[in-house]
């Protein structure tokens, strides 16, 4: 087991492009952001930039106090319940109607058509749409949010059933299982590497729509929030709101990955695309 | 007893038909190692998938027991070229999993999975994913997944074509030494004839435009053979034979794919 286990580990020690270790690739991109902020504090200290564009360290200040009032706590609760919800609904159904697609030509003809027509149309302006009929409320939000994040998750998660090496599925053939066990056991697990590329562009595209549905209407939430106080003209509060939005997409996806890689199982170790 | 008679196989591309297989006759003994030889394009991987149950003639059959083929089946394992194992699931969990598709409990289909890996040289290498493994280890591994089926019949596509030279000599000898103990009919395509002529018992050359056989050759060295039956004078007269064989065969149908080609 030993043998088996240092193998893993030199494969893991794997080298990016350049040849940095990931240790490496880690402090290069923070010194990068440290840079890049740095840079930017020196602007507006030195006054080359507009008044109304905060440095980092106000910016920071302003997102201290917003949380210390308690109005941030306050936004991003129902901020998140919208985006989440939105994204679970909208991937999940995504997910399985695009291998459903992958798999079976009767069901990838039945939605073709109706899903190029629909890709297109920016789901934002469904909202008046969808509005009329529901209000400008939570249901309407989500449903809206759920909407635009079902399609990266349907596209990848076709593509990735459909790529599968016929190969794999002559495996089981040959050992005669089903075709509920084909699917549950080989098209699923082969597939769903790419699925979760199309997860994580919906997870991100939820936090697009979730500001998107709050600006429109009266709302509340992180969207309604950073609209609220450029109008007042409390940029501080603006672009602190725009700091909640982003921490919360990095947080998601952080959690989502950790998620992937849970599921992936020992695959990530090896990188083995095919056997 | 395999049984392949008068096979035919024609494709269609685009407003071309292609004559992959052309009444193609073929006996498989119970128990024989035979070995398929031929360039590419002669149809011989296609001969392979029908014995497989995978892909069907045109006209003519193809029996197993004088029944006629009609689909894959455990009876008939295939191996390919690439291992084809499962990459989210450990090398035990993947030379279980065709014994708990047959109904086997779990635990007992891994114990049996260990049993097999131990057999061929794996006995270390059970929680390893095939990502983690080197190519020959893979194609190990695919074949004790084979094995686990309890196939009367191997058919194997070229399973040492992507190893690099040593591991595909060692490989080999264990191969042989693997269907000496077993019972098994084993069909083997390659398009390296000093393989074809160490592992089987006998030898059919396929020609290509259209797919044919163009020779069998009994190979009548001893049995059990190993490493040191690679030094037997034999084996040259035997390439030499064979050799002669495949340059006619490639001088006759380089014009014919030309024509073909226009």
């Amino acid at each position: 087991m030993s043998t088996s286990g240092s193998m893993a580990a030199q494969l893991m020690r794997r080298q990016s492009l350049l040849g940095a270790s990931r240790e490496r690739t880690w402090l290069i991109s923070s010194l990068f952001t440290v840079l890049v902020l740095a840079v930017w504090e020196a602007l507006t200290m030195v006054g080359v930039l507009p008044a109304y564009i905060y440095g980092p360290i106000e910016i920071a200040r302003a997102f201290v106090e917003l949380a210390r009032g308690g109005d941030l706590a306050a936004q991003t609760g129902p901020s998140l319940y919208r985006a989440l919800s939105g994204f679970f609904i909208g991937s999940a159904i995504g997910v399985m109607l695009g291998l459903l697609a992958g798999v079976s030509r009767v069901f990838r003809d039945l939605f073709d058509l109706t899903q190029s027509f629909t890709h297109p149309i920016p789901k934002i302006a469904l909202f008046p749409a969808i509005a009329v009929l529901l209000g400008f409320t939570d249901k309407s939000r989500i449903l809206v949010i759920a909407i635009s994040a079902f399609y990266p998750s349907y596209l990848n998660a076709m593509n990735g059933a459909l790529g599968i090496n016929a190969r794999l599925l002559w495996v089981a053939r040959n050992a005669g299982a089903s075709k509920l066990r084909t699917f549950f056991q080989v098209v699923v697990p082969a597939a769903m590497p790419r699925a979760l590329v199309g997860v994580r562009i919906s997870l991100m595209i939820s936090f697009v729509l979730m500001v998107a549905t709050e600006v429109v209407g009266h709302s509340n939430g992180l969207g309604a929030g950073l609209m609220e106080a450029y109008r007042d003209g409390e940029y501080g509060a603006m672009y602190a709101g725009i700091v909640a939005v982003a921490l919360c997409g990095v947080v998601s996806n952080a959690v989502l990955q950790r998620v992937a890689r849970v599921l992936g199982g020992g695959r990530d170790a090896g990188g083995a695309g095919h056997g | 007893m395999l049984e392949v008679k008068r096979v035919t196989k024609t494709f269609r591309r685009g407003k071309h038909v292609v004559n992959a297989l052309s009444a193609v006759d073929l006996a498989v003994r119970k128990g024989e190692f035979l070995t398929i030889l031929g360039p590419s394009g002669c149809g011989k991987t296609t001969l392979l998938h029908m014995l497989g149950g995978f892909e069907f003639p045109t006209e003519g059959s193809v029996e197993i027991e004088g029944r006629p083929i009609t689909g894959p089946g455990r009876d008939r394992g295939m191996v390919f070229q690439e291992a084809m194992l499962f990459p989210w699931r450990t090398v035990r969990a993947n030379v279980a999993w065709p014994l708990q598709v047959a109904g086997t409990p779990r635990r007992e289909a891994h114990a049996r999975a260990d049993e097999l890996l131990a057999m061929v040289g794996l006995a270390r290498f059970g929680n390893a994913y095939p990502g983690e493994l080197s190519g020959g280890m893979r194609q190990r591994a695919a074949l004790a997944r084979t094995l686990a089926m309890e196939p009367s019949v191997l058919l194997m596509d070229e399973p040492f074509g992507a190893l690099d030279a040593q591991t595909r000599e060692v490989m080999q000898e264990e191969l042989t030494r693997l269907w000496q103990a077993s019972g098994l009919t084993v069909v083997f395509i390659t398009h390296d004839i000093n393989e074809a002529i160490f592992l089987g018992d006998r030898v059919v050359v396929m020609g290509a435009s259209p797919g044919r056989v163009v020779e069998d050759c009994a190979i009548e060295l001893a049995r059990p053979r190993s490493s040191e039956t690679k030094a037997d004078p034999r084996i040259l007269e035997y390439r030499s034979h064979l050799w002669e064989v495949l340059r006619r065969e490639s001088a006759r149908s380089a014009p014919a794919m030309a024509e073909a080609g226009r």
